[in-house]
């Protein structure tokens, strides 16, 4: 082999090994999901065509349509609420400040830990006989409760755990942000006599608005995949009441073996996040490159 | 405003940090502390529930499941990423733009759809239940060589070609110049890459099924479904199972803020 092949060669051998692993885990799984979800099969012998049967199958049933409610329910409480808090705690801390970094630690700790754990410990919080919970919020009024068995608090329970665990994450991101903020405008501003509220609402917000829909997004990609916590505290329970989307597609598939179906619901959750992913980026795209 | 501003980040952190306390505080609780949901355990202090605990399940095998599955997943991320990087960031060849976007395109892809047939794969190469399954699928290469692939972008030509004249080979370059001078990329994306392998739950649930094979997170719940479930040791072991990424965490602040920062794809 002389030199100049061996040349042409070298970016492909280098690339390979990843080649190799991203099409057998990566692109195969993706063409094989569109294959069988026009597919009926229950694992052994032949899967046979049924054409839009099961994505037809899943869009009538009461379960489906519950998971989807109950996503989107999630969906559009968690992510405004992680925006937020996220938001004002990186405005906060984005001061000069004694502590500065061990809040800012403090908040984003909870991100990098097991979900599984943090739901175990929120659980036990929340647990009818002995949880904290119980004797701590009788004194503020609130009746003890079940939380996590009653279908009325048992979504509220997990949404909660969850903007708490994961809002530290958009700060990080908007902490980013805020250094990108020229600090003469801020001057320019005071100067004119702004109060610190029209400082964030006129100068901050605005120019924060491309960190805000990349948050917004990825925390909505995020919130529609919901599922570790689900499983470890209530496995979509009681009755069908914090059932989500992934939770659904895992029984379909694990549980019940419908593979096919399974395939096609998953499809359908990425269909439903992508479309609103695109309709986020129309709608509050404009709005940025005018103030840019 | 400074006032205002101090007790507003104060109760925050009283809100972050109670759920670890609790946990802590009822791991150190007997039956009877327990049953009387007291706050902080009246009279002892049960330490050495976490030493009972521990002995409870095969902890220890969990442990050293959920060290080499990611270490495995790091070491194999890391350099298989940072040698597509490489290739992409510094080689002209045919069909370089196509497999970019075609790396990229998979990051779109939720795991729920990839989940299901890389299942069938797995089960069809002898793969489930094994360290390998565990590993193979999850690699996040294409983020890692997004990732490689600009940073080592910002290498100067020049430092390579004067390295191609003194007559050093591609691998070599690779090797000896390349890596090193990437250590901060590789730091970052070998931290995303261990917590999110620590972390991981859903696909360890779906590909595991020998007791003796599975991860923290995954024996931990199992632990926590058992029907006479006791609290204070299921709490005991789960804080000896973020032990690690939080020392980890309090180390590398940096790195992990970074790491997430760039990913925009966590939590997978």
């Amino acid at each position: 082999m002389n030199g100049r092949v061996r040349r042409q060669l070298t970016p492909y051998l280098f690339l390979s090994p990843s080649l190799a692993v991203v099409a057998i885990f990566g692109f195969y799984p993706i063409a094989f999901a569109f294959y069988m979800s026009f597919h009926h099969w229950k694992i052994l012998g032949q899967p046979d065509f049924v054409g839009l049967k099961n994505f037809l199958d899943i869009a009538v049933k009461d379960e489906f349509l519950v998971a989807l409610r109950n996503t989107f329910l999630y969906s559009i409480i968690t992510v405004p609420a992680g925006v937020v808090l996220a938001l004002g705690s990186a405005v906060l801390l984005n001061q000069r400040l004694r502590g500065r970094s061990f809040f800012r630690g403090v908040i984003f700790f909870p991100v990098t830990i097991s979900m599984v754990v943090i739901a175990l410990i929120w659980s036990w919080m929340f647990s009818e006989n002995y949880g904290i919970m119980n004797v701590v919020l009788p004194g503020l009024g609130i009746e003890p409760r079940a939380w996590l068995a009653d279908p009325k608090t048992a979504l509220a329970v997990i949404m909660i755990m969850s903007v708490w665990k994961g809002f530290g994450y958009g700060m990080v991101i908007y902490l980013a942000g805020l250094q990108t903020i020229p600090g003469t405008l801020y001057e320019a501003a005071r100067i004119d006599g702004a109060t610190p509220w029209q400082r964030f609402f006129h100068v901050t917000l605005p120019l924060l608005n491309p960190t805000t829909l990349f948050v917004t997004v990825i925390s909505f990609i995020g919130s529609f995949q919901v599922f570790d916590q689900v499983y470890v505290m209530t496995e979509g329970g009681p009755g069908y009441s914090t059932t989500v989307l992934v939770h659904y597609i895992y029984n379909l598939a694990y549980v019940r073996f419908q593979m096919g179906k399974a395939c096609a619901a998953a499809l359908l959750l990425f269909l439903i996040v992508l479309i609103f992913t695109l309709l986020q980026l129309k709608f509050i795209r404009p709005q940025t490159e005018e103030t840019a | 405003m400074k006032v205002p501003t101090y007790l507003a980040l104060i109760c925050v952190a009283l809100v972050m940090l109670f759920p670890f306390f609790y946990m802590f505080a009822t791991a150190c609780k007997d039956d009877a502390q327990l049953a009387r949901s007291e706050l902080l355990p009246e009279g002892r202090w049960h330490f050495e529930n976490f030493a009972i605990a521990w002995q409870k399940e095969p902890f220890t095998r969990f442990l050293v499941n959920s060290t080499g599955v990611a270490l495995a997943t790091v070491t194999l991320t890391l350099l298989l990423a940072s040698m597509g990087g490489f290739a992409l960031a510094k080689y002209q060849f045919r069909g370089r733009k196509w497999i970019f976007v075609g790396l990229l395109a998979t990051m779109m892809v939720p795991s729920q759809v990839t989940m299901i047939p890389n299942f069938l794969t797995c089960s069809r190469f002898f793969l489930l239940d094994s360290y390998a399954g565990l590993v193979l699928p999850v690699l996040p290469l294409a983020f890692g060589i997004f990732l490689m692939r600009q940073f080592i972008g910002s290498i100067p030509n020049t430092l390579m070609e004067a390295a191609r004249i003194d007559g050093a080979g591609d691998f070599r370059i690779y090797a000896q110049m390349i890596l090193p001078l990437c250590q901060p990329a590789l730091v970052t994306l070998g931290i995303f890459t261990f917590m999110a392998s620590w972390n991981n739950f859903l696909w360890p649930l779906i590909v595991l099924d020998t007791p003796g094979k599975y991860t923290l997170p995954v024996g931990i719940l199992r632990f926590a479904q058992q029907y006479d479930i006791q609290y204070n040791y299921l709490m005991a072991v789960s804080l000896l199972s973020i032990l690690p990424i939080a020392v980890l965490f309090l180390s590398f602040q940096r790195s992990f803020v970074q790491g997430v920062t760039v990913t925009g794809l966590s939590d997978r």
